[in-house]
């Protein structure tokens, strides 16, 4: 027990009355302590009670929780206070930062009058001073024009200025502790990168200390000094950040850091996957709780939980087996895979509370990786041409008048061929999703052109009988989208889900092939009776996998697949779908913010801006030597979970938001020359006149770079970029 | 927000003209005048009823077209035509008017300031047995008729005068007849007066409102920036009033305004109960008097009321919620 330590929390247990009269523990044990300026990070999946302990050391847990141990701020005991006490430390002692700052602020406040609020709650100033301090508060978390902006409303904030205002919020009082629960959670990569700045600002400004809460291992690697990482309630491992990421001493952190698609990893790697799912509070047995999806468990694991042991200076580790000197990252048989190997015990010793389906790794196919490579140059399944997607933009209610047009997707050209991955990243309103919309509609677009497997859409939706004609192209594309169980009729036993694209589409029996697939997708055959919501979240996305390949598509649209998921079972849905690319000869279109996720699937990718692509080519090209700016600034704000990386690298912050699609009638000027340059670091840069008059004359056309088949938009592609924006520095 | 609030005249304005001139369409092609005269005994000859039809505007031999045109000429001077007693419809629709509109003013926005109070504490307290005592007696409310509800409440004065040993809160009519005694007597009387009639429309107006705040109350009860405001260090109370009460009052604005076409149909039984000569009880009478003039001014005052009631639901609304002002 250190005496300088500003919140120190000891063997600290929550649990809150679930169904039957039997407890539900969230937290089984939790204890850390943080110093003044400090950054100790708590990683876990949901339900692994991160959240749930930081909610319980400042008190706004529900009543109905039951909370035990110590949470001492600056030697005073917390648990125990009544609302009043407690309300003078929260936002003067320990301020809290949350996650999807659009819901966190109320939205009929200005945000300046917001931040003067939380001031004046604790202080006895006039509300002008209070407003004063409000708009310096803006100026320091790096809001243009504070002083105008402070009189805005939330919802004419972008997220990622919402989430500076939070920030402010936060530091208003000069706090000895911040709480920062998930604050980047919602945000693009880029905007992620201005955030963790301006947290790393407000720490300066107050030498506050900052428990970060996250799932994030990239975002840990390069903001925090220690991490706990908890599974299932406790803590099951703590260390410094270097340590933790060099050598993990608990089988669930190593499986985690393994199971990271990485940047710097090269496309196709099999990922480990941790198999099984983080299992439900009501549900915990008597044994260490990851044993199920341990590949090391012994007997004694799943009879008796392991108690945190402190292992070395500032270390502790909860791990029967952490003495025996096992290489955890190698898996205990080499790099065949541990999920693999594993996929026969873990169902068995999951499934016997509640009897709720476990997640059963895909089987791994030996022979599969000896299916030939899928032949490239072959016909395309999927060719775009000069796609437009104009909305207008309309003001008034009696009488619309236009007054302008959201361009949200503005020339895309794309190319799949047979068997191949195409990535599509950028930004929020980059028009991702717009662009895979069109072209799942299957209606002929608003400009350009689309064929889907060799069918033109214009044709094919001109003359008599286009629904009948469209009815095996509609077979031949499929989708699968982020959230499974929004995607899954809660209604429908997973069997009648997987048999409606097949009675739909004239096929009699569909029994036989509604086993094949569940089969197909690593799931049991006799789960064609149980209702989505019986299934865990990566199974569930199994069946919505199950659901696209029904009609043996050739075309496979995966619209951000894995972004709702745990990170433990990402790996083992992006391994399933390479499995099932290899076996099948699928397409994908894989849509994603996430680069790293992309960095592991694409065989080609295609970054969008402002609905253009500014960069096009053979993946491993442009992510080993990416071209366009705006590239190079997205690659560069991705975290790498790797904290001697990444503190050592340089990156480029962009200035401001992703900018808004939106250009208003008469304003000729937001269409001239090229559109990123408000954004680019390259513009900036420019020190000849005649080359920035390019850029602002001339909109760059997508021209080929190299020789591997690549193209980018911009006029200064041999350019070096020496504008790197320090890190500390935001706009 | 001044330009907010023209516009939105503008528009109510045209509904008013609209539904004004459909409510007269509707009444002049659907009530008879000729069959209320022709129905008097001894029946006058046909001629005289034709000019008496005539001279009030209501002969349905003349084409409707032409009625309209005379009529609407007539209104748009300030002119709502003649009852079918050969009375000025404006000047009795003056007398009337006053009568309506304090019952009908007081009984809403008393209703619903009660009605959110409850369903303020309903919510906050949910599942304990003050929610369940706000929910039952809502409920009982709201599953009673006006009319049952306003005979039951005249016998619960009685009880109450009875106790009280004088007239502590009369029930008949809007004033007492011949009182004598200075202005500020005659408030006390008329104030008196009023309490129980605006309290059966005020019941169920209470009731309905809270069931609605307590949803939306509940809503936001779990809201993200309730818990944001909590972090600060604002203590629960005012938490819940500042960035509770406050947004969940939003949909209560609109509620509002379509509650009045509700309220305007008990009010008629309220007037007949307790002996209110009013609105209400004037378009009653006038639909068994096939009186077309006076049905559509009553048409108009429902237009113009409800649109008031509108407007200041707008202005409530933009009030409350700053961002429906731009």
């Amino acid at each position: 027990m250190s005496d300088d330590a500003v919140l120190e929390v000891t063997d600290l247990h929550v649990s809150f009355p679930g169904e039957k009269g039997r407890p539900l523990a969230a937290v089984r044990g939790l204890s850390y302590q943080v110093r003044r300026g400090e950054t100790l990070a708590i990683v876990g999946e949901s339900g692994s009670g991160k959240s749930v302990s930081s909610m319980a050391a400042i008190g706004l847990l529900p009543t109905n929780a039951k909370v035990t141990g110590s949470v001492r701020f600056r030697g005073r005991e917390l648990l125990g206070l009544n609302d009043k006490e407690m309300s003078r430390i929260r936002g003067a002692g320990i301020a809290m930062v949350f996650q999807d700052p659009l819901s966190a602020l109320t939205p009929v406040y200005r945000v300046g009058e917001a931040i003067a609020a939380a001031i004046r709650v604790h202080r006895e100033v006039t509300s002008d001073a209070a407003m004063r301090r409000a708009v310096e508060l803006l100026e320091l978390v790096g809001i243009p024009d504070p002083a105008r902006r402070a009189l805005a409303f939330p919802h004419e904030f972008s997220g990622g200025m919402r989430q500076r205002v939070m920030i402010a919020m936060a530091i208003a009082n000069d706090p000895d502790v911040i709480i920062a629960d998930e604050p980047t959670t919602a945000l693009d990569v880029t905007v992620q990168a201005q955030i963790l700045e301006v947290l790393a600002t407000a720490k300066q400004a107050t030498g506050a200390a900052i428990v970060l809460i996250t799932h994030d291992l990239g975002v840990v690697a390069g903001f925090a000094d220690r991490a706990a990482v908890m599974y299932a309630g406790r803590p099951v491992e703590t260390a410094a950040v270097e340590e933790l990421f060099a050598a993990p001493k608990m089988p669930y952190t190593a499986g985690l850091l393994s199971s990271l698609p990485r940047l710097d990893a090269g496309r196709g790697v099999r990922l480990r996957s941790i198999p099984g799912a983080p299992p439900s509070l009501a549900e915990l047995g008597a044994g260490c709780p990851f044993a199920p999806r341990c590949a090391f468990a012994v007997d004694l694991c799943r009879t008796t939980e392991p108690e945190l042991l402190e292992i070395g200076q500032g270390r502790a580790a909860a791990c029967h087996r952490t003495g025996e000197g096992l290489d955890l990252m190698a898996g205990p048989s080499g790099d065949s895979g541990l999920a693999d190997q594993d996929s026969d015990t873990a169902p068995e010793a999951a499934s016997d509370a509640e009897g709720a389906p476990t997640e059963p790794e895909a089987p791994a196919k030996p022979e599969a990786a000896a299916v030939a490579e899928p032949i490239v140059g072959a016909e395309p399944v999927l060719t775009v041409r000069d796609l437009i997607k104009h909305h207008p933009l309309t003001k008034g209610s009696i009488i619309r008048r236009r007054i302008g047009t959201v361009r949200a997707v503005d020339g895309v050209s794309l190319d799949i061929a047979a068997g191949t991955t195409l990535a599509l990243v950028g930004e929020s309103g980059s028009g991702k999703t717009t662009t895979v919309m069109e072209i799942l509609r299957l209606r002929t677009p608003q400009g350009g052109s689309i064929s889907v497997l060799g069918q033109d859409l214009e044709a094919l939706n001109q003359g008599r009988g286009v629904r009948r004609r469209a009815q095996p192209v509609r077979a031949g594309i499929a989708a699968v989208f982020q959230d499974p169980l929004a995607s899954l009729d809660p209604r429908l036993p997973v069997g009648d889900l997987l048999a409606e694209p097949l009675r739909t589409h004239g096929h009699g029996k569909t029994a036989g092939r509604v086993r094949e697939l569940l089969e197909m997708v690593g799931l049991e055959a006799s789960h064609a009776n149980r209702f989505p919501r019986e299934f865990s979240g990566g199974q569930r996305q199994r069946v919505a996998i199950a659901r696209a390949l029904a009609l043996e598509p050739r075309l496979v649209v995966l619209d951000e697949p894995v972004s709702a998921l745990d990170v433990s079972v990402r790996a083992g849905i992006l391994n399933l779908l390479a499995d099932l690319q290899r076996e099948l000869g699928l397409a994908y279109l894989f849509v994603s913010h996430d680069l790293a996720v992309v960095r592991h699937v694409a065989d080609r990718v295609a970054v969008l801006n402002l609905g253009r692509i500014v960069e096009y080519g053979d993946a491993d090209s442009v992510f080993e030597d990416p071209r366009h700016p705006y590239t190079r600034a997205l690659l560069s704000a991705v975290p790498v979970p790797d904290p001697v990386v990444e503190r050592q690298r340089e990156r480029i912050v962009l200035p401001g938001d992703p900018p808004s699609p939106v250009v208003l009638d008469g304003d000729a000027e937001a269409l001239r020359g090229c559109r990123f340059r408000s954004r680019c670091p390259l513009y900036a840069a420019l020190e000849k006149p005649e080359a920035r008059e390019l850029c602002e004359s001339t909109d760059p056309a997508l021209t080929p770079v190299g020789d591997a088949d690549r193209s980018a938009a911009c006029h200064h592609l041999d350019a070096w970029v020496p504008a790197l924006v320090q890190s500390g520095t935001v706009a | 927000m001044g330009a907010f609030l023209l516009r939105r005249i503008v528009n109510y304005l045209v509904l008013i003209t609209l539904a004004t001139c459909l409510g007269y369409l509707l009444a002049a092609s659907s009530l008879s005048p000729r069959e209320y005269f022709a129905q008097r005994q001894p029946p006058p000859p046909v001629a005289s009823v034709n000019a008496t039809l005539n001279q009030l505007n209501l002969n349905d031999k003349t084409p409707l077209e032409d009625r309209f045109a005379h009529w609407a000429k007539g209104v748009v001077t300030g002119d709502l035509g003649k009852t079918i007693d050969d009375t000025s419809v404006s000047a009795e629709m003056g007398r009337r008017m006053g009568v309506t509109l304090r019952l009908v003013l007081f009984g809403t926005i008393s209703g619903a300031l009660v009605g959110v109070a409850l369903g303020f504490i309903s919510a906050i307290r949910q599942y304990r047995p003050s929610d369940h005592t706000i929910t039952f007696l809502s409920f009982l409310v709201l599953s009673t008729p006006v009319f049952l509800l306003a005979v039951l409440l005249k016998i619960g004065t009685v009880k109450i005068n009875q106790a009280a040993g004088t007239t502590l809160l009369p029930y008949t009519g809007e004033t007492t007849a011949g009182l004598a005694g200075g202005w500020f007597r005659h408030l006390v009387d008329r104030g008196q007066h009023l309490v129980v009639p605006t309290l059966s429309l005020m019941l169920g107006q209470a009731a309905l409102f809270s069931r609605y705040q307590r949803s939306a109350m509940l809503d936001v009860l779990g809201a993200d920036y309730i818990r944001t405001a909590r972090a600060t260090g604002m203590r629960r109370g005012p938490a819940l009033v500042k960035h509770g009460l406050r947004t969940a009052l939003i949909p209560m604005a609109t509620l509002f305004a379509y509650q009045m076409g509700m309220l305007l149909t008990g009010v008629t039984f309220t007037e007949k109960i307790f002996g209110w000569h009013g609105m209400g009880e004037w378009f009653v009478d006038s639909i068994g008097r096939q009186d077309v003039n006076a049905v559509a001014a009553m048409v108009l005052f429902t237009a113009v009321l409800i649109l008031i009631a509108g407007l200041l639901s707008d202005i409530a609304h933009a009030l409350l919620d700053p961002r429906v002002r731009d």
